[in-house]
């Protein structure tokens, strides 16, 4: 077993998903609290991004993921159709399905923030239309947090490794 | 992978009566309601500038502000009793400055 993902990595993981769950489950709209954590979230969001360069370790960096997501990019349908079938060979950092999916999730909870930011300015304040669209990019956040569960379980089962466990002590099997 | 993502989506939906901060005001047929127009009036010669005039749950809600254009402006969402037109909840710059809870 190898160390992958380093404090900063699995701290923000589950922070995130905790806030994410939280403002979306536990409190209100528009609470005090709600906006605290959101702005919480976004911030670590720019921390993660900074992360992404700087992190002593080469799996939290986006030049790994970059690398990872070549699979992809050079044959998105091949190599699509060999995600679907299982079929795809196991990284030690994300397949790049992992990258799309995260990466549209950290931009859905950056525009939840902007849009709950946007509700009070003056312009914005008390329209509706923008609540609406708020509460539907928290939607398509919450649909896209359960495929993400998803994936993570039938990445696990297809590799046969615990990701879970991996995103908590953060070791992976080296191969 | 799509039969996946497409459940997801209802699942989620399912579930998705997101809780957007209202207040539980008391409920009253509709004949006892305070009139729209005399609540507004009552708050314009208040000081409030009414940018919003909405009907929340069992409350009439106003987003605006008070004081507007002078030093104590404060910007406000106020929830009221439908009946009597006495504020239940008042935000003032985003804070719950003050909540009448009811039964």
């Amino acid at each position: 077993m190898i160390p992958v993902w380093d404090l900063f990595v699995r701290i923000f993981h589950w922070g995130l998903a905790a806030i994410v769950l939280t403002n979306r489950f536990f409190n209100e709209g528009g609470d005090e609290w709600h906006e605290r954590l959101g702005y919480l979230a976004c911030a670590a969001i720019g921390l993660r991004v900074v992360w992404g360069f700087v992190s002593p370790s080469p799996y939290a960096r986006f030049r790994t993921m970059v690398a990872e997501f070549q699979d992809l990019s050079a044959h998105p349908m091949a190599y699509l159709s060999l995600y679907l079938r299982g079929g795809h060979r196991r990284t030690l950092t994300h397949p790049p399905t992992a990258v799309l999916g995260m990466g549209f999730m950290v931009l859905l909870v950056l525009a939840l923030g902007m849009t709950g930011w946007m509700m009070s300015w003056d312009r914005y304040f008390g329209e509706e239309w923008l609540e609406e669209v708020h509460i539907l990019i928290s939607n398509v956040l919450i649909a896209m947090v359960i495929v993400h569960v998803l994936a993570v379980l039938r990445e696990s089962f297809v590799h046969r490794e615990n990701l879970i466990l991996s995103m908590i002590t953060g070791k992976k099997r080296r191969n | 992978m799509k039969k996946m993502t497409l459940s997801a989506i209802l699942l989620s939906s399912a579930f998705s009566l997101s809780a957007f901060a209202a207040h539980d005001c008391p409920k009253y047929p509709k004949e006892e309601w305070m009139k729209e127009a005399d609540l507004k009036k009552k708050l314009e010669d208040e000081g409030y500038t009414i940018k919003k005039f909405k009907i929340d749950g069992d409350c009439y809600e106003i987003y605006g502000w008070k004081n507007k254009g002078s030093k104590e402006e404060q910007k406000v969402e106020i929830y009221f009793d439908m009946k009597t037109g006495a504020p239940l909840k008042t935000k003032v710059n985003g804070k719950v400055v003050s909540e009448v809870k009811s039964g």
